[in-house]
Parts: structure tokens; C-alpha cells; sequence
């Protein structure tokens, strides 16, 4: 087909055109609508939505007017059941209590770089002196009752220092501490000071390294070897119910963790297989907060505090990116708001955060020196009230407040979700399911179609057994239309016998029935238009297969789709597949010649062309329950196609069984090879294209 | 009764000393101090340069100190420079610091470090002329061969300081940077009680208080925003709508308004816990500015610009006693100056609107096609107006159609017309002005005349090497679309900035004369009142021996690697090239061409280069700030032409005098931690002068924004849609969350009962007062003596007779 004189130069302009857009695509960035007010949500996509602001800066306490002059790197903040304000003001060596509203109440001193403080219900007070390496209890009136230091245990290493930095106490009086940067875990004393052991510590991943060098190394080896150790707590709060919340500040992934009694860590985890699957699917991680900046400058949230409210919100302070994060009781992103920066709002560095009862967050920021207080706004009370009916089980009088919340912002994705629940426990699937999409919730998508589908079954019968009929007709009546075409084509006098589409077509077809013969077939009569033909099948196949699958199957959304990256997957592994193929059986004396073992390649890609696009179509009637089937149909396909590959080096080559193995197992190690090579040369090669792409840049900007 | 005369002398001896007790007590100040003398005050090195009117000008010739006796009643003696109270605590570089009227910033050949000079430490030759009204000073710094003449001058009551564009002199050696004139003008210890003003959004202020956290302690912001990129976010400032600055101390204030040169100038201001221990605030002029210069690609090295920010740059400080000395009478000094000097006119009638900004459609990146968007149909949009105007009875409203253009919003850009057939096409807009015309609704369109995309389409309607924006390191400056990322990694959609002239030229001229034939009440341009940038033609510089060079070795590459295919990488070497072409595999003849091609393109772009001077400039002249806004005036102008009237988006100062009416402007959220309390600084000045609109009353968090709108005299505006913005979610718009008019109809019938029926007759009002009853309690008094009362706290406010209710609003009309 020729297109147009027009149309061809069109192309040759646009061609042109990219070419120059590439070297002239270089340039400084400008924000220019960047809104101060940044608040948003995370999506289940992992992106950020604008979303009114949750939190409004109302006031800050900064000790500069009050008796006790300005803080001084302040690091813990706590708000007691009287509702005051105890801080701890590590730079100045003192605890401060002030009431709610910041007048200046009481002042512990005599301390070296207190870290922590916590007041119990009976207003006993508990002090991490960390510079004196002590626990101290104090009365309500500030007077001392005991002290406690490092506990008698042989867990704790002689020559470790104890240095607590964070503590809580709970009901029956045991104090869990932390120490800054020690990867002890929490420990546990109880109310004498006595060690009762260490508390929900952070796991380590499965390492082979680890593995290896704890099976064959020596104690005396393994001291001199560096192993990764578990990444240490940075906080701590325990909530009225027992659970103990801790954040992780140096983590990739479980920053955030709410701990049973027993020491268990209630919120699903990132499994091992998760762990090594991130290198190929970056959500597999259980990640709280966001990374910032990419490839080796990527920045990862400093989680230095965890608050939780009546309404079981979590909060968390990001120290790195100055933000904070709410999160419901399911772990579940709600709202993010601040930032660092230099306007009301915006934070310095937070290392505390506490909420009183009526919703209002007081944020330690330890660069501005001060208590920051942020009154909710409408919107996030709407939100949190939502969350805890939700949570509570009342979907009926959540859905009411989750309504009330999209009026004011329709981009509250689990919002969605959460209407979507209520809406199917009213048996209304179908609305459910559209609430479900806009919440991205797949798998309760997938429930509310389920029963959607088993209604319209029961009201349609009829209409269903008629698709059933006439979707098997469909499989008679393809492939004998097909030929009729043919045969009319040459009644006609349209097609010839001899014609390469009909031969195509017939070495397909024969692929298919009679593998073997037809390869042998096509040692002696095999042409380029085949690999061209299967190729175009293959890649019109795979772009409408992502435009068909159903919302709940989809791996990819429409906006992501990224076509090169699509055609690629389907060229990159033929061409590596078909240069290895014949590679290495050229070494093993394969007989096969290029155009042979491409062509027969592309035969392979069969099965792909056939199943696909009608498995796509199939996944529209599907539920999430007969993802089985599905999956199956998807790993037959595979399997076909390694067959027919198989059996292609088998007899284009003319290789007995064993030898066909051995070969297509090389294949394989072929291609790795062949994408290690790739990689390795560009990675070389890089550099050099760099320098030349900054020559041509700098004639062509400078 | 009678009167005896022990009685009446008992009486008497009291009496006596009190009438004369009465009688004296009110002179008896003046007695007790004897009438202020400035000149004994000085001392003998200052002499008397000029008076007018009630202000006197004294000059210190030993180092042009300079002091301001204003002899009204509360008048004070200002001087440039404050007199140390304990001079030994001080060390010297600070003392001199302290002591110089102007602070010189400087930089070398390198241009990365900036130096300072002072004229107490650097001694520069000064050479004073007399002029009208004042003295005119020539500094030469003769070590650093730098030189300029500043005017200082009396007019009006005012203290003018100048700096003439041609008296400005340096060398290659030594760059000027920036140029701080009376830096320490009023400057003011704690012990006074008084209070900076920084023009930071709608206003600020910070009080002098015995302590102010650190973070508070210095200021440092560009008006009118940054003219260069900066790489890190957190530099991003809100805006600096307005070059005015301020600084109370008792019950004497001064201001100072830029006057000339206000593009290029930094509002500097500190308070009295620097090193140099007082409150401070002064303008700083720029004259160069930092940019990332690339080293190569992707590595950039921060320097200041080669090129001088030229212009004149002048300062008008006024003085303001007693009443007066607070924000309120410097907004009104501001306002005397846009009345008197700008042309701002008062409106005329008051014509209270409703602003209706509709959505109507846009794009969506999908695949295998795009996705477009329907929010609102221009049936849709007539709906809307025949619903609030017809049922609800609002005859005040104004429409913007927001996304009405070819392909919905910004997606076509910089083509625009004709308006998007999916939405109702030419006859659907029609439909819409025609109603709208009937009914006096003023309808606008908004436009984005910056933008420009860079896709291949786009590559045939602007040319992304000479028709975009510079900056000084010559390269584009590309935006963020929208600017909201969604995720921090993510890479930006590119898009290109127009060159005003290009916009101008190529697309308003024409655009806006057809948009005008759909019946359009003006055109709202996006980004006009917010965004002022420099442009820096690109410079062809190739034509030096490297890149000349390198030309040539890729031509002789390509002619090698074409001959080598026809004549040598044939198998039968000898024959014909003709031959060659014609016959063989097809490749070979194809790539041949193409190769020959390659090289025929590249000869000619050397020959023609050869033919140019070294150093070419392409893609315009130079603009600065100022001309660039000059072009974009001119663009405003094309649509008061056309259509009548234009909106401008942001209110920075330079706009103010172009059109009557203002959206988006900031009214609160931007405030910087330098400021302790927001105040309505720029509603105060150009209230009853331009009619303005803040942030949509459907994307309010909170009921503050609301109760700020009545008490910054804004009028009310809704950013609304057909359909529910759930549509919007996975868009580049999503920051729209909430529009759908069903949801919003009733919001927008309260707000106009409120800010139309009942508050709607103040529009026209210039705003006479503005303060603060009680702790989140703020009065507006309005010139008629409306008074509205504004409590952002929850609990209940009682004043007397008037009683605000938490989180409510009171509106007290003038007693007849």
C-alpha cells in the first residue's frame, strides 16, 4: 500500500520533527503553578490527587514569650489526659509542660538531652534522660520517685550503652523504650526496671549472603563481616486498646506498624517474594509515605513519629520531605499535606506530632523551634468520622459522610471504595461497581460484578444461552469461513493457488494441526512475509488485547500505555529468540538457514495470535473467582508456544530429542546472554553517546 | 447664703492656683520642652539641602548620610542611618555597614561570589550637585571602577531617590549585582513599638517584639515573583503583588513604593536579631541576576547573568504620622499613587457580579486514542445561566468559559479556535453569547496566550528553538502542565513558553479578532497578572573553530560513509553509480539518497552560517521584565480593542492600570513565615478602583476562606461543571474536585444574597479602614461608614451594641 505524495512527506516532516525536538528538548524547568496549598491524596495508583487542604495552620508555641525562652532542637512532643502539652527540650537539657493552650505550666530539669517523655493516666511522669543513660520516674508534681538504667540481662551486649530515646507505658506499668539508632528493638521493662525482654523487632529479609556466611563462616569471621542488621525503630505510641504503633525511619518498606500485644505486626507486610518482585513491579513493596526523586538520588520518607486519634487515624511526620500523612485503620493512605519550606503551613523539620481531642494536630518542628498547631478543616473531620464508622462496620452511616466527603472532593478515591461497599450491601451491583472503578478497588470490583453477572444470568437466561451458542459457533465457524473466503478468493480469480497469503495461511494452519511436518515443510519453502505478517498479527493483537481485557483483569491502564514499549515486547524477545536460535544451533550444526528458523519462529507466535485477544474478550464475562480459569487459559498459551518452539529446534534443525533439549535450553542461555551483552555494551557505550550528545548539544544551545 | 470674706478667701486660696493650673496645664509641654530643633539635633556636619513644604532634606557631606525632618504635628526626624546607642559593642565592618546610605553588591569576571561595599569602609570619591529640590550624589568606587549618580530629592511631601540608567558605570572586572539605597532609612530597635510591612500576597506584617523565632529574622523576596528559575521547590515564594514596603515605628511610619525599575527589585527587610541589630527594610534594586549556566548537559553552574538589567530605578518614600502611620495609610498612600500617577480611575457604578467560571472539556492522555472529556456542553452552559437567571432571579453574573477551545483545555495549544465541535462547536458558543448578550451577562473566554506544546503537531506551528522563552543561561524554560505532579519522580509534560511577541503576532491578533466575532464580552488571560519573565534570544555561537571544525568532520564522515556505500560496498566495484542507484537491493539507492540528502542539508546550513557574523542572536530581541509585560499589555489591548474589556488572572501591580476587573488574586494561603499577620494591604489600595475576585468559593477548605473574602471585599466566584468532577479525577485538571453544579446551585444563590444583594453596594467603595477588634476579630470600614465585622473564632464577639456570632459576619450600614 502507498500512501500519497502528501502524506509521505508529512511523515518525512514529522520524522524531521523528532529528530529536532530530541536535540533541542534540553531546558530548565519552571513551576509556575505551583500551589503552596499542597494537599492530596494517594491514589491506589500510587499518585498523588489535589484534595482541599485537611489541616490549616492556626498558631505556634515557641517558648519565646513565655518564662522559658525559645526551645532549642526540641525532639518529643505528648499530650496527657489532661490534655497538656509535655515537651521534651533536648537542647536545653529540660522537659517543659505547657497547657493546650501554650501557657507555660511546669519545668523538669536537671537533665542531659532528653529525648523522650510520656505522662500516665495517673499523671505519673516517665523521662528518657538519654544523656544520663536513665529512665526517670517522676510524681505528678515533678519530685522524684526512681530511676532506672541500663537493665541485667546478657541480651544486652556488655559494652553497649543504654541511651533511651522514646518510651511508653502501658496499663499494668511495663515501659517500652527505644533507644535512637540502636537496632535492639523495643525494650520491655517493668515497673521495677527489671528487663522483660525485647518487643516486636523489625525482620530481617531473607539474604543469601546472610545465609551463606552464618552456615560456613567463623564466629571470629562473621564478627568482621559487615551484615545488614534490622532496621531500628524511630517511635512509638501506644494506642487505649493496647496496640503499640511504631514507625521505621529508615526503611523501604513496613515504615509503618501497628504491634498486637503479643508483638505481632497486624498490618500485612511485604513478603519475601515481594521483596525481589519490586525489581520488576515497584508496588509490590508495602510502602508507607513516598519516595522523592528517582534512580540513585531517590529520597525515602524519615518517618520520626506516629499519633493516633480517637477516631483511629494515624498520623505520621516524614522529618525528609517535612510532611505529613494520615493513614485509616487499615494502613490505607487518607491525606497528606506540608512539605518543607519557608511559608505558614509548611514545615522545617518535624520530629513530633501529637493530636487532642478535638482533632487538632501540634507538630515539633526542630528547625523553627516550635510547637505548630493545625486545625482541621471540615473536610478532613468529614473524612476521619467517615473512617471510623468504616471501620466500625456501620457502611450505611459511613456511606452518608464518605458522600458528604466527595461533594467537597470527588478525588477521595477510598471514598469510593467505601460507597462502593455500601451500595453492594444494598444489592446494588451495578452502581457499586461504577463507585469500585473510581476507587481503582479491582479485586471488589471484581465481587460486585460477580453478582452483578449472576442477576443478569438469572434475568437473561435466554440471552445467555444464546451468546454461549453463538460464541461456539464462532470457534466453527472462523476457521471454516476462513478457508470459504480463500476458495471464493480463487473462484474469483482474486487469489492464486501459489499466492504467498495463501501459502502463509496454509503453513499456519498446518503449524497448528501438525507441527512437525510442517516445520520439516518449511525447511525447503519458507519466505520473509511470513515473520512480517506474524509480527503485525502478533502487535495488533497485543494493542487491542490491552484495549479489551476487562477493568479487573487489567495489568495497565489506558494512560500508561506506552506503545513503543508495547511493539517492543513482542519484537525484542522474537529478534533475541531467533539470533540465538540460530546461533547456537549453527554450532551444533543445526541446519537451519535465518530465513528458516525466523520464519518458523514467527509460526510459534501462533498460539498468541489466536488465544489472546478472544481470552481478553472472555475476561469482560469473567469474575474475580474464575481468575483460575483465566490464568490457565494465559499459561496454556505459554506452553503451546514452548512446545512449538521446542519442537521448531527439533526439526528445523534436525536434531534427535536429547540433543533438541540440550540445544533449546542454550537458546535460553543464549538470550540471556544476549541481553547481558546488550546491557553491558550500552552501559559502555553510554557514556560515549553522552559525550557526543553533549557535544551536539552544546553547538546547538550554547 | 452668705458670702464671708474668710469663706470667700478659703475659697479663694484654692481656687487661684487651679484656674491658673488650668490655664497653664495645656502649654505647659510646650514650656517644659522648648520647641524641636533638627539642625542642634543633627549637629554641625549635616547642612539644610532643601525644604518643601513641610519636609526638610539635611546632608552629611562627609559620607551623604542623609536625615528627613517632617515638622507636623507627631512629625519626626528620619534619618539614613540610625545613631548607635552603645557604638564600643559594635564591631567596625557592622558599624560601617550601618552608617552607609548605599549598599553595593558586586561580583567578579567569575560571576558566582557576590562581594560587598559599603561607603564607610570603601571610601568612594562622591561629588554632590545641587538639583530641584534636593542633591544629586556621584559615587565612584574607584578600587572596583564602579560608579553610579543617585538623585535625592524632595516633591510632594516626598523623599524621592533615583538612579539615572546612564549614570550607572563598571567594568568587565567588577559587576554590579544589586544596589540597596538607604538601607537603614527609620531603622528601629526593639524598645521602639512598631512593626515591618512586606507586600507578601494581600499583605503582612511583623511586629518588633524583645524576641522573634529565628526563622523570622530575614526576608529576602523578588516582587512580582522570580524573573529566573530557581531548582529547588522550596524556593518557590508566593507572590509580590505590589513593590511597596513599609516600616511603622510609634506613631510616625514611613512607605516606599518603587516607582521606576519596580521589575527588578527585591524587597529586603530584617529584623533587629541579625548581626546588624535592627529592623530594616529597604528595596533592593537588582541589577543581575543568578541562573543555572550549563557546564553540560544535566550539570549546571549557578552564575550571575552577563548582561546588565537596565533601566532607571526610582523610589518615593512618603511619611505618614499619628492616624496614618500604619498599613491602612500606606495602602491609601499607595492608592493616592496608582490614582495619581498610574490613572486608576474609581469605578464609577458599583455593578456587583457573581463570577461563574464553566468548565467545559478537555483531554485525557489514553491509549490508542485520547480521551476527551465532556464536562459541560455549551447547552449545558446556557442551562446553567437560564437556570440561575430565569429560576433563581441573579441578574448580576459574569461567565468565563474556561476550556472551551479546540480540544478542550490547553490541549491544543497555541492553537485555539475553533471552539471544540464535541461540546457544541460554533453554534453552540453562539447560542451561549447570544443569550448572554441578551441578558447583559458579560461572557469571557479564557486564554492562555504561554503556553505551547511540544508534540510533532506543534512542530508545524511554532519553532521550539526561536519562538520560546529564554532564560539568561539561553536556554527554554519548560513548566510542569498544570503543575501538579502526581507523583514526585514523575517527568513533566513539556510544554514550551511562547515569546510574548510570537503570541502577540502570530496568534492574539488574529485569534482574538475571531474570537471577538462570536459575540464575546473580552477574553480572561491566564497568567497575565502573575507571571512576568526575562527572554533571552538564543545565540548561535557555532561558528567558532571547535564547532566548525566538528561540522565539517561530521560532513566528511557522512560523505565518506555515502561514497563508500555506492562505490566500494557494492559487489561489482567499477560500475556505474547510476547503475548502482537504479538496480540493486532497494535499500541501497534509498539509504545513498538519503545520505546525499544529509549532506546537501548540511552544506547548505554551513554555507548560510558561513555568511553570518559570529555570536548570532535568533528568536527576538532581549526583553526584560518590563517589555515582556509591555507585549502582553499589548495583547490586553488587542481584546479592549475587539471586545470591549479583558479579565486578567493575578493582580500584580504592573496590570492594575490595564482593565477594572482581577480573578484569582491572592487573598490569603500565601504567607511567608517572616510575616506574623496577614492584612489586607492590597484591598485596601485598589478596592472601589478594580473590581477582583479571589479562589473559588466551591474549592474552599474551610469557612475562613469565606469570612476573608468579606473582609477583603472580593467578590464571590464558582468554578463549576454538567458533570460530576469525578470525570476530572485521573486528569491533569483534577485539581477541580468539586463542580458540579447541581451540588453548588444553592451555595451560589447564598453567596449572591450575601455578597450581591447585600454587600454588592460597597464594590465601587474605596475602603477607609481595616482593624483588628479582638483576637481573630477584624472590622472593614468602608468610606460611606459600612461597617463589617468578621469573627474567625469559634466563640461569640459582643462589641457594644454589635454582637458577631463564631465564625460569622456582621454588616453594620451606615447611619443616615
Amino acid at each position: 500500500m502507498r500512501g500519497d505524495k502528501g502524506s509521505r512527506l508529512r511523515a518525512l516532516l514529522a520524522v524531521v520533527a523528532a529528530l529536532w525536538l530530541l536535540v533541542t528538548s534540553a531546558g530548565t524547568a519552571l513551576a509556575l503553578e505551583l500551589d503552596p496549598k499542597l494537599s492530596y491524596t494517594i491514589d491506589p495508583r500510587k499518585q498523588r490527587v489535589p484534595s482541599p487542604l485537611p489541616y490549616i495552620f492556626e498558631k505556634e508555641i515557641n517558648g519565646i514569650h513565655l518564662p522559658t525562652g525559645a526551645f532549642k532542637e526540641p525532639s518529643d512532643l505528648f499530650l496527657d489526659h489532661e490534655e497538656n502539652l509535655w515537651l521534651a527540650d533536648t537542647g536545653n537539657d529540660r522537659v517543659l509542660k505547657f497547657s493546650q493552650e501554650g501557657e507555660y505550666l511546669m519545668e523538669i530539669s536537671n537533665l542531659s538531652k532528653p529525648e523522650g517523655v510520656y505522662v500516665d493516666p495517673d499523671g505519673n511522669i516517665f523521662v528518657a534522660d538519654t544523656g544520663n543513660n536513665r529512665i526517670l520516674r517522676l510524681d505528678p508534681d515533678g519530685n522524684f520517685v526512681d530511676e532506672f538504667f541500663k537493665p541485667e540481662t546478657t541480651l544486652i551486649p556488655v559494652d553497649h550503652t543504654f541511651a533511651p530515646s522514646k518510651l511508653v507505658v502501658d496499663r499494668s506499668g511495663r515501659i517500652y523504650t527505644l533507644e535512637a539508632g540502636s537496632n535492639l528493638g523495643i525494650i520491655v521493662l517493668d515497673g521495677e526496671g527489671s528487663f522483660r525482654g525485647f518487643f516486636g523487632a523489625t525482620r530481617l529479609d531473607f539474604s543469601l549472603r546472610r545465609l551463606i556466611v552464618s552456615m560456613f563462616a567463623t564466629q571470629e569471621q562473621r564478627r568482621k563481616i559487615f551484615l545488614p542488621q534490622p532496621t531500628p525503630h524511630s517511635n512509638l505510641y501506644l494506642s487505649d486498646d493496647g496496640f503499640l504503633y511504631t514507625v521505621v525511619a529508615t526503611a523501604v518498606k513496613d515504615q509503618l506498624q501497628k504491634l498486637s500485644p503479643v508483638g505481632v505486626n497486624v498490618y500485612p507486610h511485604s513478603t519475601s517474594v515481594a521483596i525481589y518482585m519490586r525489581f520488576f513491579k515497584e508496588d509490590s513493596l508495602k510502602f508507607y509515605g513516598e519516595r522523592e526523586g528517582a534512580g540513585r538520588r531517590t529520597q525515602f520518607p524519615r518517618f520520626s513519629d506516629v499519633n493516633v486519634n480517637d477516631a483511629g487515624i494515624i498520623t505520621v511526620v516524614d522529618a525528609n520531605s517535612a510532611k505529613v500523612y494520615q493513614y485509616d485503620q487499615d494502613g490505607e493512605p487518607l491525606l497528606a499535606f506540608g512539605g518543607r519550606g519557608v511559608q505558614q503551613g509548611q514545615l522545617g523539620y518535624p520530629t513530633s506530632v501529637v493530636t487532642d481531642e478535638a482533632g487538632s494536630l501540634y507538630i515539633l518542628d526542630a528547625i523553627r523551634n516550635n510547637i505548630q498547631v493545625y486545625r482541621p478543616t471540615l473536610f478532613a473531620r468529614l473524612v476521619h468520622s467517615a473512617s471510623k464508622f468504616y471501620w466500625d462496620g456501620r457502611y450505611d452511616e459511613a456511606a452518608n459522610l464518605w458522600q458528604q466527603v466527595l461533594k467537597l472532593d470527588a478525588n477521595m478515591y477510598l471514598a469510593h471504595s467505601a460507597l462502593g461497599k455500601a451500595l453492594y450491601r444494598q444489592e446494588r451491583y451495578q452502581d457499586a461497581m461504577v463507585e469500585y472503578f473510581r476507587g481503582y478497588d479491582k479485586t471488589e470490583y471484581a465481587k460486585a460484578y460477580s453478582e452483578a453477572r449472576y442477576l443478569w444470568m438469572r434475568a437473561n437466561f435466554g440471552l445467555f444461552m444464546l451468546y454461549v451458542f453463538l460464541g461456539i459457533g464462532a470457534i466453527i465457524v472462523i476457521p471454516r469461513g476462513t478457508r470459504r473466503i480463500f476458495e471464493l478468493g480463487f473462484q474469483r480469480g482474486i487469489l492464486k493457488q501459489q499466492s504467498t497469503w495463501y501459502k502463509i495461511y496454509r503453513q499456519a494452519v498446518g503449524v497448528l494441526r501438525d507441527p512437525m511436518e510442517t516445520f520439516w515443510a518449511l525447511r525447503e519453502d519458507s519466505t520473509w512475509w511470513t515473520v512480517w505478517t506474524m509480527l503485525a498479527l502478533a502487535i495488533i493483537v497485543r494493542m487491542l488485547t490491552l484495549n479489551t481485557v476487562s477493568f479487573h483483569y487489567s495489568s495497565i491502564d489506558p494512560e500508561d500505555i506506552n506503545f513503543v514499549l508495547e511493539v517492543s515486547r513482542i519484537l525484542v524477545p522474537f529478534l533475541v529468540w531467533v539470533i540465538a536460535n540460530y546461533g547456537v544451533s549453527a554450532i551444533f550444526y543445526g541446519e537451519g538457514s535465518p530465513k528458516v528458523v525466523a520464519a518458523t519462529t514467527a509460526y510459534c507466535l501462533q498460539p498468541y495470535i489466536i488465544i489472546a485477544l478472544p481470552l481478553a474478550l472472555v475476561s469482560n464475562v469473567l469474575t474475580g473467582d474464575e481468575s483460575a480459569l483465566y490464568g490457565f487459559a494465559n499459561t496454556a498459551m505459554y506452553w503451546w508456544m514452548g512446545v512449538l518452539l521446542y519442537l521448531q529446534v527439533k526439526v528445523v534443525h534436525d536434531f534427535e530429542f536429547k540433543r533438541a533439549a540440550g540445544v533449546s535450553f542454550l537458546n535460553i542461555l543464549g538470550m540471556v546472554a544476549i541481553f547481558g551483552i546488550s546491557a553491558l555494551s550500552y552501559f559502555m557505550s553510554s557514556r560515549v553517546i553522552r559525550f557526543l550528545w553533549e557535544v551536539v548539544y552544546e553547538v546547538v544551545t550554547r | 447664703m452668705k458670702l464671708s470674706l474668710a469663706r470667700g478667701w478659703r475659697i479663694a486660696r484654692y481656687l487661684v492656683p487651679l484656674i491658673l493650673l488650668l490655664t497653664i496645664l495645656p502649654i505647659a509641654p510646650a514650656m517644659a520642652a522648648p520647641a524641636f530643633n533638627p539642625e542642634r539635633e543633627l549637629g554641625p556636619d549635616f547642612e539644610k539641602v532643601s525644604q518643601v513644604d513641610n519636609l526638610s532634606l539635611y546632608l552629611n557631606k562627609s559620607n551623604s548620610q542623609l536625615a528627613i525632618y517632617d515638622d507636623r504635628e507627631f512629625g519626626r526626624l528620619w534619618r539614613s542611618s540610625p545613631i548607635l546607642e552603645n557604638p564600643e559593642a559594635v564591631s567596625d565592618s557592622i558599624k560601617a555597614r550601618l552608617n552607609s546610605v548605599v549598599i553595593v553588591e558586586y561580583t567578579d569576571r567569575v560571576r558566582t561570589q557576590t562581594r560587598v561595599a559599603d561607603i564607610i569602609s570603601d571610601q568612594p570619591k562622591m561629588t554632590f550637585t545641587p538639583i530641584d529640590g534636593g542633591i544629586q550624589v556621584d559615587y565612584l568606587f574607584e578600587e572596583l571602577n564602579i560608579g553610579f549618580t543617585i538623585g535625592y530629592w524632595l516633591e510632594d511631601d516626598r523623599l524621592v531617590v533615583g538612579v539615572d540608567e546612564d549614570s550607572v558605570r563598571e567594568t568587565e572586572e567588577r559587576l554590579l549585582v544589586t544596589l540597596d539605597i538607604l538601607p537603614f532609612l527609620g531603622a528601629a530597635t526593639n524598645e521602639e513599638k512598631g512593626y515591618l510591612f512586606v507586600p507578601d500576597g494581600p499583605g503582612a506584617i511583623v511586629h518588633f517584639r524583645p524576641e522573634q523565632p529565628e526563622y523570622r529574622h530575614n526576608f529576602l523576596a523578588e516582587v512580582y515573583g522570580p524573573a529566573l528559575f530557581s531548582f529547588e521547590p522550596e524556593q518557590q515564594q508566593g507572590p509580590i503583588p505590589v513593590p511597596v514596603f513599609g516600616l511603622v515605628r510609634g506613631n510616625t511610619a514611613f512607605t516606599g513604593i518603587v516607582t521606576k525599575g519596580d521589575m527588578d527589585v527585591n524587597i529586603s527587610a530584617a529584623l533587629s536579631y541579625t548581626a546588624l541589630g535592627y529592623n530594616r527594610i529597604s528595596g533592593q534594586f537588582i541589577f543581575r541576576r543568578k541562573a543555572p549556566f550549563p557546564l553540560r548537559r544535566a550539570s549546571f553552574v549557578t552564575r550571575f547573568e552577563q548582561e546588565r538589567v537596565e533601566g532607571d530605578r526610582e523610589l518615593k518614600y512618603s511619611f505618614l504620622r499619628g492616624y496614618d502611620a500604619t498599613y491602612v495609610g500606606m495602602a491609601k498612600t499607595y492608592r493616592e499613587y496608582l490614582m495619581s500617577e498610574r490613572g486608576l480611575q474609581r469605578l464609577e457604578e458599583a455593578n456587583p457580579f457573581l463570577h461563574l467560571r464553566i468548565f467545559m472539556a478537555m483531554q485525557r492522555q489514553a491509549f490508542p486514542r485520547d480521551q476527551f472529556i465532556k464536562m459541560t456542553t455549551f447547552d449545558e452552559a446556557l442551562g446553567m445561566l437560564k437556570t440561575l437567571k430565569e429560576e433563581r432571579g441573579l441578574d448580576n453574573l459574569r461567565v468565563t468559559l474556561v476550556g472551551w477551545s479546540q480540544d478542550g483545555y490547553d490541549w491544543s495549544l497555541p492553537k485555539r479556535l475553533p471552539p471544540e465541535g464535541k461540546i457544541g462547536g460554533d453554534e453552540g458558543l453562539r447560542a451561549v453569547s447570544n443569550y448572554a448578550n441578551a441578558n447583559d451577562i458579560p461572557l469571557y473566554l479564557e486564554d492562555n496566550y504561554l503556553f505551547g506544546f511540544r508534540n510533532i503537531d506543534s512542530f508545524f506551528r511554532f519553532n521550539p528553538l526561536t519562538d520560546v522563552i529564554r532564560g539568561a543561561n539561553r536556554l527554554p524554560i519548560t513548566t510542569n502542565y498544570v503543575g501538579f505532579k502526581r507523583k514526585e519522580d514523575e517527568p513533566h509534560t513539556e510544554v514550551q513558553l511562547l515569546r510574548p511577541e510570537i503570541a502577540r503576532d502570530r496568534y492574539a491578533a488574529s485569534d482574538i479578532a475571531k474570537m471577538s466575532e462570536y459575540g464575546i464580552s473580552g477574553v480572561e488571560f491566564r497568567f497575565f497578572g502573575k507571571v512576568a519573565l526575562n527572554h533571552y534570544p538564543i545565540l548561535f555561537s557555532g561558528r567558532s573553530g571547535f564547532t566548525s571544525g566538528l561540522r565539517l568532520i561530521g560532513m566528511a564522515a557522512i560523505a565518506f560513509l555515502g561514497l563508500y556505500i555506492v562505490l566500494v560496498g557494492t559487489r561489482r566495484p567499477g560500475d556505474a553509480i547510476l547503475g548502482q542507484l537504479i538496480g540493486g537491493p532497494l535499500w541501497r539507492p534509498i539509504v545513498t539518497a538519503g545520505l546525499l540528502i544529509a549532506l546537501g542539508i548540511g552544506l547548505f546550513i554551513e554555507i548560510r552560517g558561513m555568511q553570518q557574523p559570529v555570536d548570532t542572536e535568533q528568536g527576538g530581541t532581549k526583553l526584560s521584565r518590563q517589555d515582556f509585560v509591555g507585549v502582553w499589555k499589548e495583547i490586553v489591548d488587542i481584546s479592549k480593542q475587539e471586545t470591549g474589556t479583558a479579565v486578567i488572572q493575578g493582580a500584580n501591580a504592573y496590570m492594575l492600570d490595564t482593565t477594572d476587573f482581577f480573578t484569582r488574586v491572592p487573598l490569603d494561603r500565601y504567607n511567608y513565615v517572616f510575616s506574623e499577620e496577614t492584612v489586607p494591604f492590597f484591598p485596601l489600595a485598589v478596592h472601589g478602583l478594580v473590581r477582583y475576585t479571589g479562589d473559588e468559593s466551591n474549592l474552599r477548605s474551610d469557612r475562613d476562606e469565606f469570612l476573608r473574602a468579606i473582609e477583603y471585599g472580593a467578590l464571590p466566584t464558582f468554578e463549576l461543571t454538567a458533570s460530576p468532577s469525578v470525570l476530572l479525577t485521573r486528569t491533569q485538571y483534577n485539581r477541580l474536585y468539586s463542580s458540579r453544579f447541581a451540588d453548588w446551585e444553592p451555595q451560589i444563590v447564598d453567596e449572591y444574597e450575601l455578597f450581591i444583594r447585600q454587600l454588592g453596594y460597597t464594590v465601587n467603595l474605596l475602603m477607609e479602614d481595616h482593624r483588628q477588634l479582638a483576637v481573630g476579630v477584624y472590622e472593614t470600614v468602608y468610606e460611606d461608614g459600612t461597617r463589617v465585622i468578621v469573627n474567625y473564632n469559634t466563640r461569640r464577639f459582643t462589641d457594644g451594641d454589635n454582637a458577631v456570632e463564631g465564625q460569622n459576619y456582621l454588616i453594620i450600614p451606615p447611619r443616615r
